[in-house]
């Protein structure tokens, strides 16, 4: 075995603490591996091993090039699939749960949306209503506290494995907490707004055609504001139990 | 002493890493395993399996030398335990206990008429 710089190393001496080696002229850019199935690899793998997994990956690759370009990238990328598969779980499977419970209650939302109306669903779209709530409300998140705190709350969500201070993690909480809140205050808002030129446009010709469908739509804001505020609860809490873990963490250190 | 027993794979794994001793790296495990045994595993696969003989103890790793092949990444280099060791001596024993004596039903006809 040989270090970087030729000098002899034995297995059990060899350094630790060899992380990357800037004396070694990369590659062409046309002999490396696919981009997207590094950045995969880069993403999914645990830190310690992805020094060594993304090297045998690349040199057997560069091997394999040599006989057959083609052949080569659809190697590399099969054994990145297989290989981020491998440990998607062990890395990544807080974030995915995550994700699919979130996934799952928009699915079971929009199941009991197309319950009530199976004929015509498009009764609880109404563009207005979400500009009312999905605009405002993260403007003003970002106003009470910063677009550097909004890009780390989401960032700590998508990869809550990261190391942050316990300050980091208070202010991406206040972020979701403040998103959460601003919605229903909009949503509020927005209804009353639509309640009272309901009642200013409504007589007693009129009452019982146009009461019913103006209420429905003026609802629609106070629906789209609970689902982001439900949203926004979910991703204070993760947030939340992710400080707590980091917490405990540093206690048994 | 339960856990210490391997599976196939960690067995094989642990025979290549002897094999390729003092040169035993992923890549090369997985290449020796293809060539010798005929199991072409993906790299996660065997790094899965290092990582869970690494935490039987029976083996240990360290890094070495990077290349312009790897992308300047350096190589991880595995060697056995004195555990490792124990483990597949144990392995090694149970299975020539177990193969003694046995004949295999229509083996010798088989092997008759591979060779034909």
């Amino acid at each position: 075995m040989k270090h970087a710089n030729g000098q002899k190393l034995s297995p059990s001496t060899a350094p630790q603490e060899v992380r990357w080696h800037s004396d070694v002229p990369p590659l062409p850019p046309q002999q490396q591996p696919p981009i997207l199935a590094q950045l995969w690899l880069e993403w999914v793998l645990p830190p310690a091993l992805q020094e060594p997994i993304l090297g045998d990956l690349q040199e057997e690759f560069v091997a394999r090039q040599q006989q057959h370009r083609r052949l080569a990238r659809h190697w590399y990328v099969r054994q990145s699939i297989y290989t981020g598969l491998q440990f998607i779980q062990q890395t990544k499977g807080d974030l995915l749960m995550f994700m699919l419970s979130v996934l799952f209650f928009l699915a079971i939302t929009g199941f009991g949306i197309w319950l009530c109306n199976p004929d015509n669903p498009a009764i609880f779209y109404d563009f207005p209503s979400i500009l009312l709530v999905v605009v405002p409300a993260p403007l003003l998140a970002v106003g009470v506290t910063s677009r550097q705190i909004a890009r780390q709350a989401i960032s700590l969500l998508t990869q809550p494995e990261q190391a942050a201070s316990a300050r980091d993690y208070q202010q991406s909480l206040q972020f979701w907490r403040v998103l959460g809140n601003t919605a229903v205050l909009c949503g509020i808002v927005a209804t009353l707004v639509g309640m009272i030129a309901i009642a200013n446009s409504t007589n007693g010709d009129n009452v019982g055609r146009v009461l019913g469908p103006a209420s429905a739509v003026c609802l629609l804001t106070m629906l789209y504001a609970f689902i982001l505020k439900t949203l926004s609860y979910v991703a204070a809490e993760k947030i939340r139990y992710v400080a707590l873990g980091s917490h405990f963490e540093q206690q048994d250190e | 002493m339960q856990d210490k027993y391997l599976g196939e794979l960690e067995q094989m794994v642990l025979l290549a890493i002897l094999q390729l001793q003092p040169e035993a790296y992923g890549g090369q495990i997985r290449q020796c395993l293809l060539q010798e045994a005929g199991r072409d595993i993906s790299i996660g696969a065997l790094y899965t399996t290092l990582e869970r003989l690494g935490q039987k103890g029976l083996l240990t790793s360290a890094l070495g030398e990077a290349t312009a092949e790897r992308g300047g990444r350096a190589k991880k280099y595995f060697h056995l335990t004195a555990t490792g060791v124990q483990a597949l001596q144990r392995s090694k024993q149970a299975f020539d206990r177990l193969w003694q004596g046995v004949q295999l039903p229509g083996f010798d006809e088989t092997r008759r008429e591979l060779s034909r």
